[in-house]
């Protein structure tokens, strides 16, 4: 990993390359550019990639967007510009940074204006909003292939990555045009990470090796320096994943000192704030805090997002955002983004209503809590509903796996079997992954393991994408003999050693899936070799809930975060804080030194292992611990991949005809907050 | 034309009137003859005799028992009328529509269905079935198909009707089409007809059971007795019943079995469904007790359960069996309506409610409309067995006009 180190000629020609592609691009504004999505890496880059730091070009010959004014180096919304002429706001020269973010949508130059409508589920939906806004000081590329600049203007590590300086744009603002600099950052440090009483342990991507914390210094006013005890260079893609938006104050890394200070008892009066907790209804400033330092809780928090929330929040039936007048972003022709002045959620207490909204055109852009099953009904529809379906496969694993829970304990004998290897090795052969995939798939991707797709740096090869994948009845059926499951009962299903009835529950949250199907198909084709099964379809937040009470089974989900095991919460780190099914109690027992908890064995320790050393190892190291990762984690069977690399999870995007730069292809995982990635700020309305 | 002539036109003519006369006072005096021996008849004609002649008179009542007997039918032998494996799903069958069977084949009377042929469209990536008029699948009558249990007494696998020659796997008739997994429509339809239908008549039939049971003793006894039983009625009617159905259902603990599930919901129906019942029956409890009859009976020494069951039930047998009769549908459309919302039956449990729940969705309302048809037969259910009470309970008293 030396990427750092590019010489400098190299850079040039780069940013040249680049400058000229975005002024042929601007010519000719129509030309979409959409390109297969390669696979998203981690590769950190060291310093900040140039092609997106061109500083704005004088404008070209665009007719669209010529600039009235000439005193003016940036153009506005209309909107904006009325406020200004009212006094209400300064020009939008002194409200963007001296060097501003600039971002071309694939499309090209847009137009301002229009509202954008989308759909949510209410509060617990809350990250439908976060993934639109992803407000983090880096960012992932639309095709989840890098980290790239975003509010931050940059970066630099040294030669071990053991210290990473983070460069703030000089000028930047906050959403109530007060100034973001280092000090927010250190706010954030010093007075929510390290105070004990917000946060009794610190997030884990600070916590050092020896247990602990990195420390956060300010060289100036616009420098931030992380240090760590050991390499990191999972540095920038957790950075990536500290998004303001979220419903959680572990998942800051900056924060708006100016606004906060006033709840926080290290600087408020204490009589104030007193009363202030009183007035909220709360019993202590933390619960007051923890509501006030989150957008989504509270509308008059200052953010950096391109739309900051317009007195409502995720609790109200519509939730509207607003542009945010102080957002760094611009195009290459110096027009403030986003283009869109609003985006505007309705609340929608059913998902088939949801889906008939799309299917009437009634939102604008929309790929969460799109049933995959009703693609057919919405190609249908497209003329009719003035809309256009594009499809972002996932690039990880599996579109619906079954984790089996290694740490199961309700019934010992029922946890001691989904521990056994072979158990679950016989559960995959007896799934017919065909059947599922035409069924429950629409015929659309192909039987394979959780494991990262093809093109991805990180696949561990065929042998492990396919293996215990073949239909193989007389197999499974071997095998579970084999295991001691030899008695049935008077229907034909196998018995426990013990005498007692098996039957295993597959746990099920009507989320993003059609895998209320799959389970279905699953207990059809279990019951062919004697395995008695049942789905039990539970509300999102009972299952989560139960999740972390070690009191699910077996649980159907995706395969999220497969591209990304060396950062963020990866499913495969059995420490994961929120975890999937994978074994609760290992995480306990990491947590507590193994004074609590169950003591994983050697297969998930190697696991452990090998994303520890990933985690501080280079680039071309880190490809390799990856994919031996992967081979472990396909080799035991963990979980039972079914079929992979569809649209299911989020992929299927309803877009208005009229709402342009849309990428036809992007990354879509939940690390890179899809659709965040694919900047939303330069979507727009042509008129 | 002679003057003959004419007059034996006349005579023929006149006889002819004559004869004809002859004819409507026999028939006359026939009809007379039947009603008095009707009237001879209803003199001696027991309750149930009269019952029935009135009944019979309610064409629709009667249309609406035959449709009542042959769901009884189904509920006995969901097996024989179906003709695939309801619980079969079906990867290359999805979203099959309706088969239309075809009953003349070359001027003769030989049924048969097209065969169908599957593609995805690979736009919309939706399945679109053709008819294939080159392949005839013929039908017949008992045939063979696949193996279902006779009441829990034997297996066999005999059908209505299926596939005259080969497999019926391979030549398939699916005569309500197929939903999402390719399982057969008409085929689960069947088996949801057991479940729904026979949980409407057993929660009734457990409901008149305490409804006679404790409206007898309140009303007979009165007293005490009556108190604690009228105002424990009082306290469940004022529960608002839909509610109290989904707590409990809900209560039931998820790892229950599908037949412990199925008892559970019949007993629940059952309990809140009595409460009317036992009202109506201690109203007459009230009244026949103090009738002439049951105090002739009381003096020449009958026993209380005699004077009970032999000398005051049968006086309201008929309002009970009426009663019961308009109370079954409204345990199916509580069936129906608990798994509906997900909180009675669920998959791979096979009911009305369960079938009407897995088409809410989009796509089965805009691409497999077939799939609401449970819906027609909950509707058909409902309406038949409230006539056939309707016609019940006006045939009930036969004194009455």
């Amino acid at each position: 990993m030396k990427r750092n180190s590019s010489n400098p000629r190299n850079l040039l020609l780069i940013s040249v390359a680049a400058l000229i592609l975005i002024l042929v691009l601007a010519a000719c504004a129509s030309a979409p550019a959409p390109t297969q999505a390669p696979a998203a890496t981690e590769a950190p880059t060291a310093e900040a990639p140039a092609a997106t730091e061109a500083p704005p070009p004088t404008p070209t010959e665009a007719p669209a967007a010529e600039p009235p004014a000439p005193e003016s180096k940036y153009n506005e919304a209309p909107m904006l510009a009325e406020r200004v002429k009212a006094g209400e706001l300064p020009p939008v020269d002194e409200r963007l940074p001296e060097e501003p973010l600039v971002e071309e949508g694939v499309e090209g130059i847009g137009q301002y204006g229009g509202t954008l409508r989308r759909a949510f589920l209410g509060p617990s939906d809350h990250n439908n909003y976060v993934r639109v806004v992803y407000d983090a000081l880096v960012r992932f590329s639309p095709d989840g292939s890098e980290v790239i600049p975003h509010i931050a203007k940059g970066w630099e590590s040294n030669e071990d990555f053991t210290e990473w300086t983070v460069y703030l744009r000089p000028g930047a603002k906050w959403s109530d045009g007060e100034p973001l600099t280092a000090d927010d950052i250190l706010f954030w440090y010093n007075d929510i990470l390290l105070n004990t009483d917000l946060m009794p342990n610190p997030a884990n991507w600070m916590v050092n090796n020896d247990g602990s914390v990195a420390t956060v210094e300010k060289i100036d006013d616009y420098t931030v320096k992380w240090t760590f005890k050991q390499p990191n260079t999972a540095f920038l893609l957790d950075l990536a994943n500290k998004d303001g938006a979220d419903l959680s104050i572990a998942n800051l890394a900056y924060a708006p000192a100016h606004y906060l200070k006033q709840f926080h008892a290290s600087y408020a009066d204490a009589a104030e704030l007193e009363k202030m907790v009183k007035d909220a209804g709360f019993e202590t400033w933390v619960e007051l805090f923890t509501v006030k330092a989150l957008p989504q809780t509270n509308a008059d928090r200052p953010t950096t997002a391109a739309w900051v929330p317009d007195n409502s929040t995720v609790s109200d039936p519509v939730f509207v955002l607003k542009r945010n007048p102080y957002y760094v972003g611009v195009d290459p022709e110096g027009n403030q983004l986003p283009y869109i002045d609003e985006v505007r959620f309705t609340f929608f207490a059913d998902k088939e209503a949801l889906n008939l909204a799309a299917v009437s055109g009634e939102l604008d852009f929309q790929a969460r809590h799109i049933n995959m099953s009703n693609y057919p009904v919405l190609k249908e529809n497209e003329d009719k509903g003035g809309y256009r379906v594009v499809t972002w496969p996932t690039f990880g694993g599996s579109d619906a796996v079954f984790m089996f829970n290694q740490t199961y304990q309700n019934d010992p004998e029922i946890g001691e079997l989904l521990r056994n290897k072979d158990f679950r090795i016989a559960l995959s052969h007896a799934l017919d992954r065909e059947a599922i995939k035409e069924l429950a798939f629409l015929g659309l991707g192909e039987p394979r393991q959780g494991v990262p797709a093809p093109n991805h740096p990180y696949y561990p090869g065929d042998e492990w994408a396919y293996k215990y994948t073949e239909y193989d009845p007389d197999k499974a059926n071997e095998l579970l003999d084999s295991i001691g499951l030899t008695e049935r009962d008077a229907d034909g299903f196998r018995l426990l050693p013990s005498g007692k009835p098996l039957d295993i529950e597959i746990n099920v949250v009507p989320a993003f899936g059609n895998w209320t199907d799959v389970g279905q198909l699953a207990v059809e084709q279990w019951a062919k070799v004697g395995v008695k099964a049942h789905v039990e379809v539970r509300e999102r937040a009972l299952a989560f809930q139960m999740r972390d009470t070690n009191d699910l089974m077996v649980e159907i989900w995706n395969e999220d975060t497969t591209g990304f095991p060396f950062s963020g919460q990866p499913k495969m780190d059995p420490r994961s804080n929120p975890a999937l099914t994978f074994g609760p109690l290992f995480r306990k027992w990491y947590e507590t030194d193994g004074k609590e908890g169950m003591e994983p064995p050697a297969e998930i320790k190697k696991l452990v292992e090998l994303i520890d050393k990933g985690k501080v190892s280079g680039r071309e190291e880190q490809i390799k611990i990856a994919q031996e990762l992967f081979r472990v984690w396909a080799d035991n069977i963990w979980e039972i991949g079914t079929v992979g690399l569809t649209p299911m999870i989020q992929g299927v995007v309803v877009v208005n005809n009229n709402l342009r730069n849309v990428p036809e292809t992007a990354g879509n995982d939940w690390p890179l907050r899809t659709p965040g990635n694919t900047r939303p700020e330069t979507f727009y309305f042509s008129q | 034309m002679s003057d003959d002539r004419v007059s034996e036109a006349n005579q023929e003519a006149q006889e002819a009137r004559h004869a004809d006369l002859t004819a409507l006072s026999e028939w006359n005096q026939a009809r007379l003859e039947d009603e008095r021996e009707d009237a001879a008849a209803i003199h001696v004609a027991p309750n149930w005799k009269l019952t029935w002649w009135r009944f019979k008179k309610h064409r629709l009542a009667l249309v609406s028992g035959l449709v009542v007997i042959l769901l009884a039918l189904i509920v006995l032998f969901p097996g024989f009328f179906s003709t695939m494996d309801p619980h079969k799903s079906r990867a290359q069958q999805s979203f099959v529509p309706v088969q239309r069977i075809h009953f003349i084949d070359d001027g003769a009377f030989r049924p048969f269905v097209y065969g169908i042929v599957g593609r995805r469209n690979p736009e919309t990536l939706r399945m679109e079935w053709k008819i294939d008029e080159e392949k005839k699948i013929p039908i017949t009558f008992f045939a063979r198909g696949f193996e279902y249990e006779v009441l829990g007494l034997f297996t066999t696998n005999i059908h209505f009707i299926g596939v005259k020659e080969g497999d019926i796997e391979e030549n398939p008739i699916y005569l309500l089409g197929t939903d999402r997994l390719g399982r057969d429509q008409w085929s689960r339809l069947m088996y949801g007809t057991r479940v729904s239908v026979s949980i409407g008549l057993i929660s009734v039939f457990v409901s008149v059971f305490l409804g006679v049971l404790l409206g007898g003793v309140s009303g007979y006894y009165g007293g005490v007795p009556d108190l604690i039983i009228q105002r424990m009625i009082e306290i469940l009617q004022s529960l608002p019943a839909i509610p109290i159905w989904m707590a409990l259902t809900a209560a039931m603990p998820r790892d229950w079995s599908v037949e412990q599930t199925y008892f559970a919901i019949t007993l629940i129906l059952a309990l809140i469904g009595w409460t009317t019942l036992a009202r109506e029956v201690r109203g007459r409890f009230l009244v026949l007790r103090e009738e002439d009859f049951v105090m002739a009976a009381k003096l020449s020494g009958a026993t209380q359960s005699r004077i009970i069951f032999r000398h005051m039930v049968p006086t309201f047998y008929s309002h009970i069996i009426a009663t019961a009769t308009l109370a079954v549908p409204v345990m199916i459309i509580s069936e129906t309506f608990l798994s509906f919302l997900g909180l009675g039956l669920r998959p791979p449990a096979i009911s009305w409610g369960v079938l009407l729940q897995e088409a809410q969705n989009l796509q089965s309302v805009a691409i497999a409309p077939w799939l609401l048809l449970p819906g027609l037969a909950v509707i058909i259910t409902v309406l038949a067995l409230n006539i056939l009470g309707d016609g019940l309970r006006d045939a009930a008293d036969p004194y009455s006009h």
